[in-house]
C-alpha cells in the first residue's frame, strides 16, 4: 500500500487522540472515585445505584422512624413504672386506713396524703414526650387530664381532653405499626374522648382512687379492707399487663432498628460496589493507557521527522 | 527524410516535458498539507511518430520517435471512494450531534448523583415520613413545604434546561442552513468555472479539489445525493429536489419562530427539506417539534423527554394534590391542595409548578391528619402522601396513567431510557468514526502526496532534464562540426 506524507501524520494523530482520551477517562473516573458518572457510562449499572440509592435513604428513614418510637415508648414505659409505684403506695396507705382504732387526725393525715398520690398519677398521666403529651392519643398539645377539687380541696373529678387514637409509624416499606398506648387504655377509662368533647373519666384507676380516697376520710374500714383492696390489685393488674405490652412493643422496635443497621452497612456496600470504581484495577489500567500514549508518542516523533530529504547529498 | 534541425527539437521537447513534470511535483509539495488536495502527475507521452503510415519511402527504418510531450496533467482520485466517503462522512456527523446532545440531556437530568429530581423526591418522602411521626410540630412542616418547594424547583430547571437546549440546537440549525446555503452558491460558481475549463480542453485538477470538498462538507451537513453531468459539472439534490444543478443553486430558508422553525425550499410556499440525515437531520430529530397542543403534540427526541417528564409531573402533582384534598391540616380544615399546577395555555404543567402560597405561608395547612378531631398529633395521612411518592402504582385508575409503575420507576425507566440512547450514540459516533478514518487512510493512500515520492520524481526528473540539455549539447557538437569544420579540406 502507498503511503502519504499526511497519512502517517495523520495516523499518528489519530492515535495519540485516541489514546489521550482513554488517559482522560481514566483519570477522570480516578479522581471522582465512580465507575458511573453518567448514565450511559452503564445504563443497568446506574439504575441499580440509583435504587440503592433510593434504598439506602429509605433505610436511614425507617431507621429514624423506629428510633423515635423507641423513645416514645421508653417515655411510656417509665410513666407506666411511675403509675405501678404509685399504686404500691396507694396499696399500702389503703391497708393502714383500713384499721378500725385509727384516730380522726391521722386518718386525714392518711386522706391529705392519698389526695397528693392522685394529683402526682395526674401529672405522670400528663407526661409529655418532646414537648408531647404521651397518653392523649392524638391530642398531644393540650394536657389531656385535668382535675377539679372539691370543697374540702380533695381532687373529685377528673377530665380526660385527649381521644384513643393511636400513632402509627413506618419503619418498614408497608410495615405500620401503633407506638402510642392512649391514656383510656391505660388509666382503663373507656374511650369517651374520642371524637366528642372531653369527658368526665368516671371509671377505672383515677375513680377508684378517688373512691378509696373519700372511703378514708369517711373511715368505712369495711369497704377499705375488701372492695377497694380488691379494686386496686385489678388496676395494678391490668397496669402490669400494659407495661409488659409496652415492653413487648419495644422490643419489637429495637429488633427492627438492628435489622435495618445491618441492611444499611449491607446497601452501602452494595452500591459502592456498583457504582464504585476499583482503584487498583483503575491505576494499573491508567499506567498501561500511560506506556501506550508514550509509546505512541514516542513511535509518532521517530516517523514523523526523517524524510528522503535527510539523505540526499 | 529528416531534418537537420530534428535532434535539436526532440531535445526541446524533452526539456520542456522534463520541466513540465518538475512544476507538477513542485505543485505537490506545496500542496502536501491541504487536506483537500489530490496528487497530480504529468502524463507524458511520445509525440506522434515519423513518418506518417504510407508516407515513408520504402527502404528507410521507421518510424522515427519525434520526442515526448505532457498530453495532460492528471489528478490521482479514486471517485468511488468518495461517494463512500460522503456516504459514512453523512454518518458520522449523524452521530455526532446525536452523541453531543445526548451527552448535555444526560447533564441535564444529573442522575445519579445526589442532586437531581430523584432525590429531591426522596428527600420529600422523608420529610413526610418525619411529618407522620411528629405532625404537630411547626419546623417539621416548614421542611415538609421546603422540599415540596426544592421537588418543584429540581422539575422546572430540568424542563427549562430541555427547552434552552432545544433553543441552542435551533440557532445552530439556522448556521447550518446558512452553511449549506454558502456551499450551494459556491458549488454553482465552481460548476460554471469547471465547465469553461473542461470545454478548453484541459484539466480543472484543483478546482476539482475544491468541488469535492464542498460536496463533502455538504455531505456532513445532509443526506445529499450527488451526480457527476458531463463536463465534470455536478448535480446535488436532498430529498429528491436539487439543490445544486449545474450553475443554478437554490436557496434554502428558516420559517417561524423560537425553537419550531422550519427550513424550506425558497419561493412560494416551498415545501419542508427532508435532510434525511447529517448534521441538521440530527438536529432536527433532536429538536423535534412542540406543536399548538402543548404536551399533546410532539415529535422528536427531546420534546418527547419532554413531554415524560412533564406526564410524571402532572400524575405526581394531581395524585398527591388528590390525596391532601382528603386529609386536614392543623387549623381542622381539609379540601386543600399541596402543589399548584398553573396549567397555562401551552399545557406543559412541569415549568411551573409551585407550592399554593397558602401552605408557603403556613405550613400548618400541610394535611398529616385523618380527621379534623385527631389533629395535632394524627400523621396517619402523612404517610398517605408519602405513599404516592414511593408505592403508588399510576394505572388507568389514576388521573394521570404511567402504564402502572410508581413514580420512582417510571423516572428511573426514564433516566435508564436516556442512558441507553446516549450509549447507543456514542458508539454509534465512535464506530462511525473508525470507519472514516479507515476510509480518508485509503484514499489518502491513493490521492496523498508523499514527499519522498515527489523527491524521487524530482531527481528523475531532474536527471532526465540534464540528459536532454545533454543531448542537445551533442546536437550542437553535431552540428558544429557540419558547419563549421566541414569543408575545410587542404584549407
Amino acid at each position: 500500500m502507498r503511503i502519504s506524507s499526511r497519512q502517517i501524520v495523520d495516523n499518528v494523530l489519530i492515535n495519540l487522540h485516541r489514546n489521550y482520551a482513554r488517559l482522560d477517562r481514566l483519570q477522570t473516573r480516578l479522581s471522582s472515585g465512580k465507575r458511573v458518572m453518567l448514565p450511559s457510562d452503564d445504563p443497568a449499572g446506574a439504575a441499580t445505584a440509583t435504587r440503592l440509592r433510593a434504598f439506602v435513604l429509605d433505610n436511614e428513614q425507617y431507621l429514624k422512624n423506629a428510633q423515635a418510637a423507641l423513645g416514645w415508648l421508653t417515655a411510656t414505659d417509665s410513666a407506666l413504672q411511675d403509675v405501678v409505684s404509685v399504686l404500691h403506695r396507694a396499696r399500702e396507705l389503703t391497708i393502714n386506713a383500713a384499721r378500725g382504732d385509727l384516730p380522726g387526725d391521722a386518718r386525714e393525715a392518711l386522706a391529705s396524703e392519698f389526695d397528693q398520690l392522685i394529683r402526682h398519677l395526674v401529672q405522670v398521666a400528663n407526661t409529655t414526650h418532646g414537648g408531647r403529651y404521651i397518653f392523649g392519643g392524638t391530642q398531644t398539645e393540650q394536657a389531656p387530664y385535668v382535675s377539679t377539687d372539691d370543697v374540702d380541696g380533695y381532687v373529685d373529678t377528673v377530665t380526660f381532653y385527649g381521644n384513643d387514637q393511636e400513632m402509627i409509624y413506618e419503619i418498614g416499606p408497608g410495615v405500620r405499626q401503633a407506638v402510642s398506648v392512649s391514656g383510656a387504655t391505660v388509666f382503663d377509662h373507656g374511650s369517651g374522648g374520642g371524637s366528642g368533647p372531653p369527658v368526665t373519666v368516671a371509671t377505672g384507676l383515677f375513680s377508684t382512687l378517688i373512691t378509696i380516697r373519700q372511703h378514708i376520710s369517711d373511715g368505712e374500714v369495711d369497704q377499705l379492707s375488701g372492695q377497694d383492696l380488691a379494686d386496686l390489685d385489678q388496676a395494678l393488674d391490668h397496669v402490669l399487663r400494659t407495661l409488659s405490652r409496652v415492653g413487648a412493643r419495644q422490643n419489637g422496635f429495637e429488633l427492627v432498628a438492628e435489622r435495618l443497621q445491618s441492611q444499611e452497612v449491607n446497601l452501602k456496600d452494595l452500591l459502592s460496589k456498583t457504582e464504585d470504581l476499583d482503584v487498583a484495577e483503575a491505576i494499573v489500567e491508567l499506567k498501561m493507557q500511560e506506556n501506550v500514549y508514550r509509546l505512541a508518542l514516542a513511535s509518532g516523533a521517530r516517523i514523523i521527522q526523517p524524510t528522503l530529504l535527510d539523505f540526499l547529498r | 527524410m529528416r531534418s537537420t534541425f530534428f535532434g535539436i527539437e526532440l531535445a526541446r521537447r524533452a526539456l520542456f516535458a522534463q520541466q513540465r513534470a518538475m512544476d507538477v511535483a513542485s505543485h505537490n509539495i506545496a500542496n502536501a498539507n491541504d487536506p483537500a488536495y489530490s496528487r497530480q502527475r504529468a502524463e507524458m507521452v511520445a509525440t506522434a511518430p515519423y513518418a506518417p503510415p504510407g508516407t515513408a519511402p520504402a527502404g528507410v527504418a521507421g518510424q522515427v520517435g519525434t520526442g515526448v510531450w505532457v498530453q495532460a496533467i492528471e489528478r490521482v482520485r479514486d471517485a468511488y471512494l468518495d461517494g463512500r466517503i460522503r456516504s459514512q462522512g453523512q454518518l458520522t456527523s449523524y452521530w455526532r450531534v446525536q452523541r453531543d446532545t445526548f451527552e448535555q440531556i444526560e447533564r441535564i437530568f444529573n442522575e445519579p448523583t445526589d442532586q437531581g429530581i430523584r432525590v429531591a423526591l426522596d428527600q420529600l418522602w422523608q420529610a413526610l415520613q418525619d411529618l407522620s411521626v411528629t405532625p404537630d410540630s411547626m419546623a417539621v412542616r416548614e421542611v415538609v413545604v421546603q422540599r415540596g418547594k426544592l421537588l418543584t424547583e429540581a422539575v422546572g430547571t430540568v424542563f427549562r434546561q430541555l427547552e434552552a437546549l432545544r433553543l441552542d440546537l435551533d440557532a445552530s440549525l439556522g448556521l447550518k442552513v446558512e452553511r449549506l446555503n454558502t456551499l450551494a452558491a459556491d458549488l454553482a460558481r465552481l460548476n460554471r468555472q469547471i465547465a469553461q475549463v473542461v470545454a478548453s480542453g484541459q484539466r480543472p485538477n484543483d478546482l476539482l479539489d475544491r468541488r469535492d470538498a464542498i460536496l463533502e462538507e455538504m455531505a456532513g451537513l445532509a443526506a445529499v445525493q450527488v451526480t457527476v453531468r458531463s463536463g465534470e459539472q455536478v448535480a446535488v439534490s436532498i430529498g429528491g429536489l436539487a439543490l445544486v444543478d449545474g450553475e443554478i443553486a437554490h436557496r434554502l430558508v428558516m420559517e417561524g419562530q423560537g425553537a419550531d422553525r422550519v427550513v424550506r425550499w425558497e419561493g412560494a410556499s416551498g415545501p419542508v427539506v427532508a435532510f434525511g440525515g447529517g448534521e441538521i437531520g440530527a438536529i432536527l430529530e433532536m429538536r423535534g417539534t412542540i406543536g399548538s397542543q402543548g404536551p399533546a403534540s410532539v415529535s422528536g427526541a427531546i420534546p418527547g423527554l419532554m413531554r415524560a417528564l412533564d406526564e410524571w409531573t402532572r400524575a405526581l402533582a394531581q395524585e398527591f394534590n388528590r390525596v391532601h384534598r382528603a386529609g386536614y391540616g392543623l387549623d381542622g380544615q381539609n379540601g386543600r391542595g399541596f402543589f399548584r399546577v398553573d396549567a397555562d395555555q401551552d399545557g406543559w404543567v412541569a415549568d411551573d409548578l409551585t407550592i399554593w402560597p397558602g401552605i408557603m405561608a403556613d405550613p400548618g395547612r400541610v394535611a398529616a391528619a385523618k380527621s379534623d378531631t385527631s389533629i395535632p398529633g394524627d400523621g396517619s395521612h402523612a404517610l398517605a402522601l408519602a405513599d404516592v411518592l414511593k408505592t403508588v402504582r399510576f394505572d388507568s385508575t389514576k388521573q394521570v396513567d404511567l402504564g402502572g409503575v410508581t413514580l420512582p420507576d417510571y423516572f428511573a425507566s426514564l433516566v435508564g431510557r436516556i442512558g441507553v440512547q446516549a450509549q447507543q450514540a456514542q458508539r454509534m459516533a465512535d464506530n462511525q468514526q473508525l470507519v472514516l478514518d479507515h476510509l480518508e487512510g485509503l484514499r489518502q493512500s491513493i490521492s496523498g502526496v508523499s514527499l519522498d515520492e515527489e523527491m524521487a520524481d524530482l531527481i528523475r526528473f531532474e536527471h532526465a532534464y540534464g540528459a536532454a540539455a545533454r543531448a542537445m549539447t551533442a546536437m550542437d557538437e553535431v552540428l558544429d562540426t557540419l558547419i563549421n569544420r566541414t569543408g575545410l579540406v587542404g584549407r
